[in-house]
């Protein structure tokens, strides 16, 4: 007879999580599922509007990536209208998505996620937050969180308008160029910010590795899957955030698969399950195996680390470093560890300020040519771009005039879908032991997602570092013996 | 640090009842501004609202709320201390203690927050309709949105 653990539903409405944890007659787990909510309903209330519309509708989809959404579509209708923007307003793009990557990864490590590893698992609850951080970090370095993240929307705001719903990306280019006094400033923000990201590797290194029972738990099988992995690279197979072609490595870290976007359907697949309205995204040649991982299983992961494990280093010198320092540390590639998210999103956070350098310091960024107009009769367009949570499609088919016939939005959570069912899976059955269920052990199931930095909607509750969870235990009668909350 | 209270209107114009505070926002823009006040009308929340407190003595928030405890339309007045403990609110408000939390964390100076929030109904549905029963008493709640507004601010003056 088995015993069944509920934790309350994500519903889109409620925003909470829903794990169901089947227990055994000893009270072990024997098995968890993780529900998210997947966002419905957008490609339809795209139908019949305007495709030139997309880039603000989509970036409305939610609060927490917007400018992902945004980009993407931009890029998609580049591809409806088949006109290639200047070489200036790609490099206004890349500028500003790398100061929403910087941003928004910064939001995560020390807000959202980050306080698993900074302030450790078992810090009393009202500590495991950005105050819990703060007091680890000190005043001085919290106070720096906050600007550098001010004067990343500054530049934002100079690029795009607004830094949360820009109106930046228009077919074919940007909606404005770059002012020669607004480059200098932005120059100056990104020698901030390469400084800024690696005080946030130090913070990692003497706050995170120093702590040998943090590293221990980063090692423990309870957060290990062997799964592909996916993410953008250049033309040298380094992380690309803007632009690329899809890769895919196994997990023993071996190509699997290189292809164009619009290759996207031969390759992606999805599969649904009766328990979840989530749609699993996996590899179709390999196939739907159900939820286990190995190299026999479709399964792939996106995000910071398998961004990583997928390619073959960092286009940026100290981003390369960090790289190489990380991979060292778990002994060669790809890594599978689920905590190693937060120290490969670190990584990522000082390849996109470099990136910003770069970009910052080219001649061309303020070239007033930004836009080439289209001219072309749309029908198809499919983009893509890594969203910080990682690979992120739009597909639109549209009549002649550019009215939306039909929309497919591919986001990453759905592609991490499985992994993650996976990883909460792993982390219950190695936490949850002889039917005891408390606030610590549900924290240390809670990172298990937390890691991938989930982009459901209940994300934006939980701005003090928790998603709304509720835990109800049940005896193998069905009766609710327990109820355990974290908010 | 500005005198001028600040009222900000939230909302994301594509999520049907969600909206509330945008209309709100522009209806009431203009003569708000003519009444001495600064006016922000913006589809953002948590954090992000940070950069609008810091520097600020007052500033009221107008937004929905879903609390299922009062009909659709109900115009609220409520500190930033009742959303602890008010189930259901909308992501806009959630950021919103937290950000203050985080401010006083910081030693930053955190102005006094009133909340300004309309009981909707369905704030999830994307839509840029809000539902009819909350559109057909828009301009009844754009009144009291005002008048209360205008109570805080007199209060505290």
């Amino acid at each position: 007879m088995v015993k069944e653990v509920v934790i309350d539903p994500i519903t889109r409405l409620e925003g909470h999580g829903k794990i169901v944890i089947v227990l055994d007659d000893k009270g072990n787990c024997q098995k968890a599922y993780f529900q998210i909510p997947e966002f419905r309903g957008f490609e339809k209330f795209a139908e019949g509007r305007a495709a030139e519309d997309m880039p603000q509708i989509t970036s409305r989809i939610c609060g927490v990536c917007p400018t992902a959404h945004h980009m993407c579509s931009t890029k998609t209708l580049d591809d409806l209208y088949k006109v290639e923007p200047p070489p200036a307003a790609k490099k206004i793009r890349e500028l500003y998505y790398n100061a929403f990557m910087l941003e928004d990864h910064a939001l995560h490590l020390y807000i959202l996620g980050g306080p698993d590893l900074i302030v450790g698992p078992k810090a009393p609850k009202e500590d495991r937050n950005i105050f819990g951080v703060i007091k680890k970090v000190g005043l001085e370095a919290g106070l720096k969180v906050i600007k550098m993240r001010k004067k990343l929307r500054e530049i934002m705001q100079i690029l795009g308008g607004k830094p949360i719903h820009p109106v930046l990306g228009v077919p074919g280019g940007v909606s404005r160029p770059v002012k020669e006094e607004d480059a200098k400033k932005i120059k100056e923000v990104a020698k901030e910010a390469v400084d800024f990201t690696l005080f946030t590797i130090k913070v990692l290194k003497d706050l995170v590795l120093s702590n040998k029972e943090v590293v221990k738990l980063i090692k423990d099988e309870g957060y290990i899957d062997e799964t592909y992995y996916m993410g953008l690279v250049d033309d040298k197979n380094y992380v690309n955030f803007y632009d690329g072609k899809l890769r895919v490595v196994s997990p023993k870290g071996k190509e699997y698969a290189k292809f164009d976007v619009h290759d996207y359907v031969k390759h992606i697949a999805e599969h649904v399950e009766p328990w979840t309205y989530v749609r699993f995204s996996y590899l179709r040649e390999i196939g739907w195996k159900g939820l286990v991982g190995g190299e026999d299983s479709g399964i792939f992961a996106v995000n910071s680390l398998a961004r990583l494990n997928a390619a073959d280093g960092m286009a940026t010198p100290l981003a390369q470093e960090k790289y190489e320092e990380m991979y060292e540390f778990f002994g060669g590639k790809p890594v599978h560890n689920t905590l190693a998210y937060h120290w490969a999103r670190a990584i990522e956070m000082v390849y996109a300020a470099e990136r910003m350098k770069e970009l910052a310091e080219d001649p061309e960024l303020t070239d007033p040519n930004v836009r080439n107009v289209p001219t072309a009769t749309p029908d198809v367009g499919i983009g893509v771009i890594e969203a910080p949570r990682g690979v992120l499609i739009h597909h639109y088919e549209t009549d002649e005039r550019g009215v939306i016939k039909k929309a497919n939005l591919m986001v990453a959570t759905q592609h991490n879908a499985a992994r993650m069912a996976l990883s909460v899976d792993r982390a219950a059955r190695r936490f949850i032991r002889r039917g005891k269920v408390s606030d610590g052990l549900l924290n240390m199931v809670e990172m298990a997602f937390r890691a991938y930095d989930p982009c459901h909607a209940c994300a934006t509750h939980s701005v003090p570092g928790s998603i709304p969870l509720a835990l109800y235990i049940y005896d193998n009668k069905g009766n609710l013996l327990q109820v355990v909350k974290n908010y | 640090m500005s005198d001028k209270p600040l009222v900000i209107f939230l909302g994301n114009s594509i999520m049907k009842d969600d909206r509330i505070g945008l209309e709100l926002g522009h209806r009431l823009r203009n003569e708000l501004i003519g009444k001495g006040f600064d006016v922000e009308i913006l589809e953002r929340s948590g954090l992000g609202l940070i950069d609008y407190l810091e520097g600020r003595r007052l500033v009221i928030v107008v937004d929905s709320v879903v609390t299922n405890k009062y009909p659709t339309g109900s115009v609220l007045k409520l500190k930033v201390e009742d959303f602890k403990v008010c189930k259901g609110f909308s992501p806009h408000y959630a950021g919103l203690p937290e950000a203050i939390e985080l401010m006083k964390s910081l030693k930053l100076d955190v102005p006094k927050v009133y909340v300004i929030a309309v009981e909707v109904r369905d704030p999830y549905t994307p839509s840029m309709e809000l539902t009819k029963e909350l559109e057909d008493k828009l301009s009844d709640i754009t009144l009291e949105v005002k008048e209360k507004i205008l109570e805080i601010s007199d209060q505290l003056n």
